[in-house]
């Protein structure tokens, strides 16, 4: 099996190059291709890869895979097509071959605050939710931060500093949303300029390369209605 | 608090002047089937019309303020140095005046009927 993977250690290299790969890979027998990068490293072992967990849970090791973003440890080599090209993720430095710098994909996440606010007396025990006001966060807590789809977007890339990101504002209306946050106006306001959730122009990349499944664009179009009833409330 | 602020404010206008183009190209679609013989003068009729040439005008400045917020949007994207910037928006701020005073002179440029 024919592997081609991006290589770059600015250390050494003085630009970026592709190196080929070979496995040996019975036909019958398929593996996640996580696993397929590990026995590559067997090979070679300056390849530098990000990975931890191995199960789709910790969101280490993204990548770009064919084109398409995802996360090398729950993508079955069955479903991709020879040469598997491995990039790292689109947008992001690069540190060395397929490992990134996450720094402002972290910045932007802790600017929406990422933690529930409350300004109520703390209650004796907890602070309890409706069955149906559990439901709403469904769909929003599952991230776990792979920035596969800040980094498959178009407008992360240009204004990674003003634009939040899609990981960001799903984070965001997860705490907008949340029956127990009592900061939803600062939060709402906290992204009304026209770059941070307005940049977003819904062209749903973020929706396609989700390894979780998950849905920021409709999220952040709950988050431009939210704001919108705010302030026809303000004003009416 | 007020969240209306230049980005939800753009938001608006953007999706407002898009339904007002959408549904004015629509009566325009609708209009050239129920006149599917069309002359120069039942077209020039049409724009003699007073509430087609207020509707026209209003048209003009849905236009302007559409591909100005969208325009910005691109610029910013893809202009990133300052000058440049600058200049490619002046130039696209005069040429959508230009437009918008052109547009109005077409359309009122022509005789007046009010029904």
């Amino acid at each position: 099996m024919k592997f081609l993977i991006y290589r770059y250690n600015p250390d050494q290299d003085k630009e970026p190059y592709m190196q080929e790969y070979h496995l040996d890979i019975p036909k019958d027998k398929d593996m996640m291709l996580l696993t397929a990068i590990e026995m590559i490293k067997e090979q070679d072992q300056t390849l530098s890869v990000r990975r931890s967990c191995r199960e789709g849970v910790c969101g280490s090791d993204g990548m770009s895979i064919n084109g398409k973003n995802g996360l090398a440890c729950i993508t079955l080599l069955s479903n991709l097509k020879e040469p598997i090209v491995l990039r790292p993720l689109p947008g992001f430095p690069v540190i060395r071959d397929l490992v990134v710098d996450m720094n402002q994909f972290y910045k932007q996440y802790q600017s929406v605050e990422p933690y529930l606010q409350n300004d109520e007396p703390e209650p004796a025990k907890e602070r309890l939710q409706t069955p149906k006001q559990r439901a709403e966060l469904d769909g929003l807590y599952e991230c776990i931060l792979c920035a596969c789809c800040s980094s498959s977007c178009p407008s992360f890339w240009w204004n990674p500093d003003k634009f939040v990101g899609p990981a960001g504002l799903l984070q965001a209306y997860r705490f907008i949303t949340d029956s127990r946050d009592t900061a939803t106006v600062k939060r709402l306001k906290n992204l009304s300029d026209p770059f941070r959730i307005f940049r977003c122009r819904g062209i749903m990349n973020c929706v396609s390369v989700c390894p979780k499944g998950l849905n920021p664009t409709r999220a952040i179009g709950k988050i431009k209605s939210a704001m919108l009833k705010r302030d026809i409330q303000d004003q009416g | 608090m007020s969240t209306n602020t230049k980005g939800l404010r753009d938001w608006i206008i953007q999706r407002v002047s898009a339904i007002y183009l959408g549904l004015y190209a629509t009566f325009l679609f609708v209009y050239l089937i129920v006149h599917p013989d069309l002359t120069y003068q039942v077209w020039q009729n049409l724009f003699t019309l007073f509430w087609f040439r207020v509707a026209s005008i209003l048209l003009f400045g849905c236009l302007v303020l559409h591909t100005w917020i969208g325009l910005w949007t691109v610029i910013t994207d893809y202009i990133k140095l300052p000058i440049i910037r600058m200049i490619v928006q002046l130039l696209i701020i005069f040429s959508l005046i230009i437009f918008f005073i052109w547009g109005i002179e077409i359309v009122w440029g022509i005789p007046l009927t009010w029904i």
